[in-house]
């Protein structure tokens, strides 16, 4: 009794508003692409037991990320009827079928809410049953797309069934829509996450069939746009790039960078991305990023892109820069991992365990290539960074701890011993982190 | 040049090695050896069942390093074909693929590391000794002497020295190929300038390597099916051409390549050997042993 009383006085300490700059984390990567206010309480080092306020268990399977809205933790999961095969860490050559594979037994696409302080699940929806009629790569789930809140609802997307669901924070279903389930080229599923902007929605699919743009109501699920694409798959969520000349929406994909208006309209396009797009654009700076880095195929680009452009910006030839590309390197591209620009520097995390840092403003090198382990098993969620330091969380459930700066250090490493492949959640001085089978509240001084 | 059919081994397999009286055969996780002492009777000697999927393997001495996935670098003793022994092994970071051996040292490639250099010098228990990173994925490795010569997918090939001391460095590189997948080199001290020949993206690309600080790459050649695997011979690349069965590319002008014979076979060709005055080419149903005549 007076240990749960104990526990009961640290959680309450450990939520009491004001207590960090975070207090929220809408969306995939939060609210500034991983990156973090600096906050003395947040937590620099855990394992299983240390440092854990709690753990929860999640059932099914799912890579989404952990998005947080006052005491609500949602993720999303599919939990099938059936035994799937298990995802195989690591990057690997996965054989004749790329390592695409059909779902064997129905399944249900779950939303949890988990309550924050004590990591209960508040409430489970199902949100679709069914056989699965698309694919997915052998790492990949049916719920990989992270979820979007905006405080009065949670919008779920389930790329792999097409269903788009809103709910309020009560679980209860506002509205659904159904926007179309469809295979791309790989057959690999989805991954690219839903985003919000004012009113709207917005939804990128890419796929093998007519591949679109949508904005949806965020009140009613309406279909305000929609616009169809070129590209023939993507799981790179698109960004909303509030510049000091307008907004705009920027989606990657195959080949090609797309930036439309709020109204759909094509705006400037970009060639050069690989056959197979996965990082997220983000902005810093005043310029964005955009990255794409199969490593199957050269070039693999970084480009810095300036405010304002408008038509193809496509680079012609050997042109590492024109008026709106500020820079570019050619195979600096990361295949899974979204790039972090903390400070004046953009730190590239390469999937297959290596930590890169340029100056951001400029593409110059500040350091190449640097080993962070030789026995992690590869790198898929995207980094972030408080307090000075990098966080690097690989597939293993090992998170690296890195200085930031201008020298690579590795200051150390921080086991949960299950794979790992969702970017975490970074609110009010913890770190929700989500492995194969778990949630977990990471706070300094927490005991489970 | 004109190929006549010794005999066939009716085995799906998807990658061959011939040293001597032997041919090694992988297919899925099992390596399995033949005599073909009588190229007109091929015997069955023995077999190993690896735990994961066989890559590929290179033979050298009495042992066969074999790249077997995520099990890592097999050390097999073959020096009793009947009853081929798994000595030892290495888990490396990721896939183990290709092997190449020179005298105790084995390069490994690996798809998440790139290059993995393995000392062998006890069979029981290889050790790492470092780590090459290659831009692409690594995608296969062969030796002369003491040079390796490596490619990854898409572009890079890479001359290292495993002679030279310290940390694994090549010693040339050049990011020009397309879609590189497999290689093989001239053995030295033949006539004309050593080349290496690489295969991928429906190519052969040949690199005259007679200088390896500076290869020379040669103008890509197309040959009518896709090349799929090569084998060089002095200046004669042996190739595994897809639905084209087995083209025979005389690289004497390596700038200007000439198929000098070829032999059709009924399943596309996805591998060649070649022993003496034998050619085994491997077949999505078979091995078909062929007696070439000049």
């Amino acid at each position: 009794m007076k240990r749960a009383a104990i526990v009961a006085v640290g959680i309450l300490l450990l939520t009491l508003p004001g207590t960090s700059a975070t207090d929220q984390w809408p969306q995939f990567r939060g609210p500034h692409a991983g990156l973090v206010p600096d906050d003395p309480a947040l937590p620099e080092s855990w394992s299983e037991t240390e440092n854990v306020v709690w753990k929860a268990k999640i059932p099914g399977l799912g890579w989404s990320s952990p998005i947080v809205w006052d005491d609500h933790v949602f993720v999303t999961a599919a939990i099938s009827a059936g035994q799937e095969a298990a995802p195989i860490k690591g990057l690997y050559d996965p054989g004749d079928d790329q390592g695409s594979l059909k779902a064997s037994s129905a399944h249900r696409w779950m939303l949890y809410d988990v309550d924050f302080r004590t990591g209960v699940i508040r409430w489970q929806r199902e949100l679709h049953s069914a056989l699965p009629t698309t694919s997915r790569h052998i790492k990949n789930t049916f719920a990989s797309e992270t979820p979007v809140t905006d405080g009065e609802r949670v919008y779920a997307y389930l790329g792999s069934v097409g269903l788009v669901a809103a709910l309020d924070m009560n679980g209860k279903t506002v509205w659904t829509t159904n926007i179309g389930a469809f295979d791309g080229r790989s057959r690999y599923g989805g991954g690219s996450s839903p985003v919000l902007h004012k009113d709207r929605l917005y939804i990128v699919n890419d796929n093998n069939t007519q591949s679109f743009i949508v904005a949806l109501d965020r009140k009613t699920g309406r279909e305000a746009w929609r616009v169809n694409r070129a590209e023939t798959e993507n799981w790179a969520t698109p960004v909303v790039w509030e510049n000091e000349l307008r907004t705009e929406i920027v989606a990657a994909g195959t080949g090609r960078i797309r930036s439309y208006d709020l109204e759909g309209k094509l705006l400037w396009e970009l060639d050069g991305m690989t056959n197979l797009d996965t990082p997220t654009p983000f902005t810093r700076h005043g310029l964005l990023y955009l990255s794409s880095g199969y490593p199957g195929v050269a070039p693999r680009p970084v480009f810095a892109v300036r405010p304002g452009a408008s038509g193809d910006i496509s680079l012609k030839g050997d042109e590492t820069n024109n008026k709106f590309i500020a820079w570019y390197q050619p195979l600096l591209g990361t295949y899974n991992t979204s790039a972090l620009v903390h400070g004046d520097y953009y730190y590239t995390l390469l999937d297959r365990g290596f930590l890169l840092c340029h100056d951001a403003r400029t593409g110059e090198q500040v350091y190449g290539r640097q080993r962070i382990s030789a026995e992690s098993s590869g790198f898929t969620a995207s980094p972030w960074a408080y307090n000075g330091k990098i966080f690097l969380l690989s597939e293993d459930g090992d998170t690296f701890v890195v200085q930031a700066g201008r020298e690579f250090k590795l200051l150390g490493k921080n086991s949960i011993a299950e794979m790992s492949m969702a970017t975490p959640a970074i609110v009010r001085g913890s770190v929700i982190l989500r492995t194969q089978s778990s949630l977990y509240r990471i706070a300094k001084g927490a005991r489970p | 040049m004109s190929f006549t059919p010794a005999a066939s081994i009716p085995l799906a397999i998807d990658t061959i090695e011939v040293q001597g009286t032997h041919a090694y055969l992988a297919s899925g996780k099992t390596l399995t050896i033949y005599d073909v002492s009588n190229p007109a009777s091929p015997r069955r000697e023995g077999a190993y069942t690896f735990p994961e999927e066989i890559w590929a393997f290179t033979v050298s001495g009495s042992f066969a390093y074999v790249g077997a996935n995520f099990f890592g670098l097999g050390v097999l003793d073959i020096s009793n074909p009947a009853a081929p022994l798994l000595r030892g092994s290495l888990k490396t970071p990721g896939q183990a693929k290709a092997p190449a051996i020179f005298g105790t040292k084995a390069l490994v490639v690996d798809h998440m590391a790139g290059l993995v250099l393995v000392d062998i010098s006890n069979p029981a228990k290889p050790v790492s000794l470092g780590e090459y990173f290659v831009d692409g994925y690594a995608r296969d490795v062969v030796t002369s002497g003491s040079l390796a010569y490596a490619v990854d997918s898409p572009t890079g090939f890479y001359v290292l020295d495993l002679a030279k001391p310290g940390p694994l460095e090549p010693v040339s590189s050049l990011q020009s190929g397309t879609g590189l997948r497999a290689v093989s080199v001239s053995a030295a001290g033949g006539q004309g300038p050593r080349l290496a020949a690489l295969t991928g993206g429906g190519f052969l690309q040949v690199y005259d390597v007679s200088n390896p600080a500076k290869p020379v790459k040669m103008p890509p050649f197309r040959t009518p099916g896709g090349a799929q695997r090569v084998a060089l011979e002095g200046t004669l690349a042996y190739v595994a051409d897809g639905a084209a069965g087995l083209q025979v590319v005389d690289l004497a002008q390596p700038s200007n390549p000439t198929v000098v014979g070829s032999h059709k076979t009924t399943t596309p060709a996805r591998d060649v050997a070649v022993s003496d005055s034998l050619v085994f080419v491997v077949t999505a149903s078979e091995v078909v042993i062929l007696r070439r005549t000049p």
